[in-house]
């Protein structure tokens, strides 16, 4: 038991993550519940089918859609908040509706045989991710993202090529929801296309903004705190929902900006 | 050889449904000079603007950058040839600091985001920016947030952000707007030394008195049309300048 | 039979048409989507359910709706939007009104469970058609169809024609302009909650009649293609809203008829995404440029 709260836990913090790099240029995606799904199909099929290791076959998941999140958010990101919102929701929807009508991943009734995911595999991948976005805020790509996140048209004036950098981000979203999802799939053995509607891409965002997306640490404790607190305090797991729920919309009238809402300078003048 | 003007606008016209907001304008702006662009509100300066760095598509005409045309040209690459420009609604990235405004758009690594994941000397980009925000009169706030500048210091964060890209010809929208006597005294100063920087400054405005005072040259817009262009003292000695200021009632 | 399933389509798309009212009303005024307008369409089932169990006549489900999620459109507006005003709250207000739905969804799935809830119709009710050109038609399909009808004529007539309509219309124009003019911002924007929830209950009550059943996963299968419906219509217009529903029903019902099943629920997101990306303004619009 403890070690499925953990895993989840794991899977979630890359779920948040995959959330926050698309954010980090602006966009919010409900899109990642899809590319979840399309990451565990894909790397199922792979082991099953084709009898691949687990590791390539999650590469190549993942490289798939991350191309796939880039194609399609070429056109999506055309619009964005509100607007942004309702054409991933669409995805997703597109995209489970699909599954179910895909025979070869087995249809409503699911895929199965994958195995061999297992804790370190999930930890291993929140750790290397994470140290990636770190040395990612240290760097001068994430003052451009900045830029873009606070007027997209205004950094375009200055010469960022924002819809690049956006696409690039939404890409880089999508492989990791990927990588979350093919290792759900390798640790569930089992995965149907209802276990990725749009309810998961819902809850995601909801971690991220939950802890704040102002920084890489917000979206992990949120994760973290939402998929752990409810099994943690008895009795609490069966109100999951209510609380959560509630959670958040306390949260977002009192502390809009998160648990974790800094946002640290990443360059200082000469005078400390 | 450069024979070809900095900026040349060929009978720009754009229409919004029934409106013409550029009507068939023509101008020049030539090297090392201040141009001043005139006209009551609505006489299209904005839209004159926002058709020359991209952010609308011009309906006709041609824009040319020292004879290239970039007509149509997506608006990061207007950015990266050269041309920069400031909002006559302040659009400063609020949440960041004033350094990081001016570091976030320098010009080498605005060209190739994903190398600058890579590079590790961000000393020289601060330098860089640093030195940019010291003649902007702002070394002293470089930590603090761009939201909490106060007026008159966010209007020269615009224009110190836009200097960070490194540009040949900037375009400044009303940048004394809102600002009392002694600030747009030291602001005509800043623009005055900016010149020496740049090849060009297009300086658009409804106050007569700094652009009098700034510009080489001047360009009168009314209805989108030029109406007049030449010295100060021409201009608005004109009676079609005078009978648009006149005529209504602006300032 | 083709023009059965038409007549289907029609009914469904007039629930729908219903719901993306309400979707479209509170965009209109406020430049914001109510992610919760779908829950609060689900709950009107329940009060259909509530007051048979009660046992109370089948016609008193509906102004027990109408004033039940009307309340709710308050409490909505108040938790949700109140403080998210300014346009760049924008995504705030939709994320604290989508978490408040998975509220509402979660209590009635305490009080109820997660399986869908049987709402006792009487056997007269289910059973009586009536036959049009020689085709049988439930008579509660046309009841239904009547009573959508009208609610969405009465509304017709309530935002054209109304002083409390002339000030919605105001403003969703301009907000600003609106309050120098006098008009009392908030109280419009209650007034819009009320209105756009009181219909989404009313059509929540029919979807449990028609269906004969309530279930407390609607919002998010139901509910939100009405979302996409507003959209496809052109968010903030009203007869876009009403044509789209419709549209949409028969698609569905005929997508059903020739056998492409849930392969038609495809057509409506597509239809959105296009819509959205290529004629922001919907797809009766007549201008394609985006409403601001």
């Amino acid at each position: 038991m403890i070690q499925d709260h953990l895993f989840f836990a794991g899977i979630n913090i890359l779920l948040a993550w995959s959330v926050y790099i698309i954010l980090l240029s602006g966009s919010l995606s409900f899109a990642n519940g899809a590319f979840m799904a399309m990451g565990a199909y894909a790397a199922g099929v792979l082991t099953v089918k084709f009898g691949l290791p687990l590791i390539p076959a999650l590469a190549l998941a993942a490289i798939g859609t991350g191309l796939a999140g880039a194609v399609l958010a070429a056109p999506a990101l055309r619009t964005r908040g509100v607007y942004l919102i309702m054409v991933t929701t669409g995805i997703t929807f597109c995209v489970q509706v699909l599954l179910e009508n895909l025979d070869y991943v087995g249809g409503v009734g699911g895929l199965g045989g994958m195995s061999g995911a297992t804790l370190w595999h999930v930890y291993g991948l929140v750790a290397l991710v994470g140290a990636g976005l770190w040395f990612l805020s240290r760097s001068h790509l994430q003052r451009m993202l900045d830029a873009i996140r606070e007027d997209e048209q205004v950094a375009a004036a200055l010469g960022i090529n924002a819809l690049y950098l956006k696409i690039l981000c939404f890409g880089a979203g999508a492989a990791l929801a990927a990588l979350a999802g093919g290792l759900f799939a390798h640790y569930m053995a089992f995965i149907r296309p209802e276990h990725f509607g749009v309810l998961v891409s819902v809850y995601v965002v909801l971690y991220a903004v939950f802890g704040g997306v102002n920084n890489l640490w917000g979206p992990m404790l949120g994760a973290v705190a939402l998929t752990l607190l409810p099994e943690l305090i008895r009795g609490l797991a069966s109100w999951r929902p209510l609380v959560f729920g509630t959670v958040i919309v306390i949260m977002l009238l009192v502390r809009p900006d998160g648990l974790l809402p800094w946002r640290s300078l990443t360059l200082r003048g000469r005078q400390r | 050889m450069t024979t070809a003007p900095l900026l040349e606008v060929r009978s720009l016209v754009k229409r919004f449904g029934g409106l013409q907001a550029l009507d068939n304008l023509s101008f020049e702006v030539e090297q090392g000079e201040i141009l001043g662009i005139i006209g009551p509100n609505g006489a299209g300066k904005t839209a004159l603007i926002n058709c020359v760095t991209g952010f609308y598509a011009p309906n006709d005409g041609q824009v040319l950058l020292r004879g290239e045309n970039i007509t149509g040209l997506p608006v990061h690459r207007i950015g990266r040839m050269g041309i920069a420009r400031t909002f006559q609604n302040i659009r400063l990235f609020r949440r960041m600091s004033v350094l990081e405004n001016v570091a976030a758009v320098a010009r080498d690594w605005v060209r190739h985001p994903l190398r600058s994941l890579l590079a590790r000397s961000p000393g020289t980009i601060r330098d860089q920016s640093m030195a940019i925000l010291e003649r902007m009169r702002l070394a002293a706030k470089a930590d603090d947030l761009a939201g909490s500048l106060a007026y008159g210091e966010a209007r020269r964060l615009e224009i110190a952000r836009a200097l960070a890209t490194c540009p040949r010809l900037l375009f400044l929208d009303e940048p004394a707007a809102g600002m009392n006597e002694e600030e747009t005294e030291a602001l005509i100063g800043d623009i005055r030394g900016i010149g020496e920087l740049v090849e060009g400054v297009v300086v658009v405005e409804h106050d007569i008195d700094l652009i009098r005072t700034l510009s080489t040259r001047l360009v009168a817009m009314n209805y989108g049309r030029r109406i007049a262009q030449g010295s100060a003292a021409d201009v608005f000695a004109d009676p079609q300048v005078i009978e648009a200021y006149l005529g209504r009632d602006d300032a | 039979m083709l023009a059965e399933q038409i007549i289907n389509g029609i009914v469904l798309g007039s629930m729908y048409a219903l719901v993306a009212i309400g979707y479209t009303l509170v965009f209109g005024v406020l430049d914001k989507l109510n992610f919760a307008h779908g829950e609060t369409f689900m709950l009107g089932g329940f009060v259909a359910v509530a007051a048979s169990a009660l046992g109370a006549p089948l016609w008193v489900a509906f102004p027990c709706a109408l004033l039940i999620c009307g309340a709710l459109g308050l409490v909505v507006e108040l938790l949700s939007f109140r403080k998210f005003r300014s346009a760049d709250a924008q995504v705030t207000a939709a994320l604290s009104s989508l978490a408040l739905g998975l509220i509402f969804i979660d209590l009635v799935q305490k009080y109820y469970g997660s399986e869908p809830v049987p709402l006792e119709l009487p056997l007269a009710v289910r059973t009586a058609t009536l036959s049009v050109a020689g085709i049988e038609i439930a008579q509660i399909k046309l009841a239904i169809l009547a009573i959508a009808v009208l609610l969405m004529a009465g509304l017709h007539v309530l935002v054209n024609h109304t002083r409390v309509g002339r000030n919605i219309r105001a403003v969703a124009e301009s907000p600003l302009a609106a309050s120098l003019l006098g008009i009392h911002v908030r109280l419009v924007t209650q007034q819009t909650f009320v209105i756009a929830s009181a219909l989404a209950g009313i059509a929540g009550v029919m979807l449990a009649m028609r269906t004969g059943y309530a279930a407390s996963d609607i919002g998010f299968t139901f509910g939100i293609k009405a979302l996409a419906i507003m959209a496809i219509g052109g968010m903030g217009d009203l007869r876009g809203a009403m044509l789209g529903g419709i549209l949409v029903g028969v698609v569905e019902a005929l997508a059903v008829q020739f056998g492409f099943g849930k392969l038609g629920e495809i057509v409506v997101w597509i239809l959105m995404i296009l819509v959205l990306l290529v004629r922001p303004g919907g797809l009766f619009s007549t201008s394609s440029e985006r409403r601001a």
